[in-house]
């Protein structure tokens, strides 16, 4: 037996707990109460009825191993499980793929999906994201950041993008962050202003690399009767799946993303997706290191291998550009946490119901979401959202 | 521009009171196996081993118990050649807690022909910033190690790898 699934509520934290995660003062439980209620309501289901949850975040950074507690705020009964889910970058993806999974099996009809605010606890984020490298050998080299610069720089030499794409990038990002109330940064800033922020780790300046951000988020995901029952406008999973790359990053390829165009590849083929660019209303990527974005583009089948370039030059993914992409600010705006991978799936979801505010493109019906987790990208995952099934 | 928080503010400096700070101290000893244990030996009398695949024949450096593509055990110990190709390289220019004073570069080092990459630090070259740095590393630099004085089987048995004079 296999049903049809499909998105009926998003929620977010309250729109001022998207910041510095340092600068945050709610509670793990008074965040998740929030972000949980606000999506059910805006499923219009009860919490009774709420039968599996999964909660989403990276272990350590939360500072038990305890990590799921905080969704006690459901007020559950004792038949509903509560699942772990922690594939770093990826974590909040892969819940929506375990919540599809189980919905289309006919297991159960109503799961939550919950993004943590994985940050908010650490005092140093980075001697946690530290302990994601192999100890022996790959830990002594690099932290999160060179993570992100290795395939940057790399990327750079056989693409031909410029530090100046970069910029443009990372300012189409901060333009859609500014139309976002749920993104830690949103003030516009300037190609200028970003090539003048302060190099942290070549290629990657500081307005390029995300921010250590709280907030947290929420998502609804049901059986097609309870769907079509509850509103008229909800967003159906078209394909969800994962991939997963070695442990050990020494595998990587450190140029750009083989990985995720072996799973596109599989995706599409599954969801009928011949030409990405043209069938796509909407995409949502994982950017927290602006560089990625691009990687993306040419993983994601948007051009050819080395052609983003073109793409960032001629504006394609831009607001008014032939396939928007990260109109919600990205990663690199949004939220850097695991509640950062399901927000890239809730906010193509409130794009496809027509609900995105000021970041709404108009009549978007079918969207794509990307995360990318854990240590060099060990994790990518995607979903195909549509209006209709 | 908008203004951000400088990295180095505590977060307990912040809204104090709605702070509830504790330490969780804990301490592991990792079990590092057969492999990793004979490649730190090597390590230690300045010489870098590696294990092939029986099945495809590929050659990992540093060693890997398991062939991933083929998922059988590498059998065949060889030590290589004492030679690197950069694959990709970063340079830092901020300070992170357990890592080098920047600046520093870190690479994505494949060593003699191996069909995975080793990271490491490269040094040996004089770079004011990354632009000028840019100009003399690049994708297919060779380089070599320059091993360690005192080793003690570790991966910092190398300090560092440096370019080859050419
Ligand atoms: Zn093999």
């Amino acid at each position: 037996m296999s049903r049809d699934v499909a998105v009926v509520g998003v929620g977010y934290s309250e729109p001022e707990s998207f910041t510095d995660y340092r600068f945050s003062t709610q509670s793990k439980e008074e965040q998740a109460f929030t972000a949980v209620t606000n999506a059910l309501d805006h499923a219009d289901i009860d919490a009774d009825d709420v039968d599996a949850t999964m909660f989403c975040t990276v272990d350590g950074f939360e500072g038990t191993f305890r990590v799921e507690r905080t969704l006690e705020v459901l007020g559950l009964g004792n038949d509903v499980p509560v699942l772990s889910v922690n594939t770093g970058g990826t974590a909040g993806g892969s819940g929506v793929k375990v919540a599809h999974e189980y919905i289309a099996s006919g297991k159960y009809d109503v799961a939550v999906v919950y993004g943590s605010p994985s940050f908010d606890s650490v005092v140093e984020a980075q001697p946690v994201m530290n302990t994601n490298a192999d100890p022996l050998f790959e830990r002594n080299f690099v932290t999160a950041i060179q993570m992100g610069a290795l395939p940057s720089s790399g990327y750079m030499e056989i693409s031909g993008a410029t530090e100046e794409d970069f910029a443009e990038v990372a300012a189409k990002n901060y333009r859609a962050g500014a139309r976002n109330p749920y993104a830690h940064r949103n003030e516009e800033r300037t190609v200028e202003e970003i090539l003048d922020s302060p190099m942290v780790c070549w290629p990657l300046r500081r307005a390029m690399t995300c921010p250590v951000s709280s907030g947290s988020a929420a998502m609804v995901v049901v059986s097609e009767d309870i769907a079509t029952d509850v509103r008229d406008n909800p967003v159906w999973i078209d394909e969800i799946d994962s991939t997963s790359n070695t442990f050990w990053t020494g595998y990587r390829t450190y140029d750009w993303f083989p990985k995720l165009k072996e799973l596109s590849d599989q995706v599409y083929e599954n969801a009928d997706i011949d030409d990405p660019l043209e069938e796509f209303d909407v995409a949502e990527t994982f950017n927290p290191y602006i560089p990625f974005e691009m990687m993306e583009y040419e993983a994601l089948g948007f051009c050819e291998k080395g052609e983003a370039k073109h793409l960032v030059r001629d504006g394609v993914t831009d607001r008014d550009g032939e396939l928007p992409v990260n109109m919600s600010g990205g990663t690199l705006c949004t939220n850097s946490g695991i509640c950062a991978s399901l927000s890239r799936h809730s906010e193509v979801v409130l794009q496809l119901m027509g609900e995105a505010g000021d970041r709404q493109v108009e009549g978007a019906k079918k969207g794509l979401s990307h995360s990318w987790g854990a240590n060099l990208g060990q994790f990518h995952q995607m979903a195909i959202f549509s209006t209709e099934r | 521009m908008a203004d951000e928080l400088d990295p180095s503010v505590q977060t307990d400096a912040i809204n104090a009171e709605y702070k509830y700070p504790f330490h969780w101290d804990l301490d592991f000893s990792l079990n590092i196996g057969e492999d990793n244990r004979k490649f730190f030996e090597g390590m230690e009398e300045k010489r870098i081993l590696g294990k092939k695949c029986p099945d495809c024949g590929a050659t990992f450096v540093p060693p890997q118990a398991v062939c991933v593509e083929c998922y059988v055990e590498t059998d065949e110990w060889v030590e290589v050649e004492q030679h690197g190709v950069v694959e990709s390289y970063t340079a830092c220019f901020f300070e992170f807690e357990g890592l080098p004073e920047p600046p520093y570069i870190t690479a994505a080092i494949r060593v003699a022909d191996s069909d995975i990459c080793m990271l490491h630090f490269i040094d040996g070259i004089e770079y004011e910033d990354h632009d000028e740095l840019v100009e003399k590393l690049h994708k297919g630099t060779e380089v070599e190690p320059v091993w360690a004085d005192e080793r003690e089987g570790h991966i910092r048995d190398i300090k560092h790898w440096e370019p080859v004079e050419k």
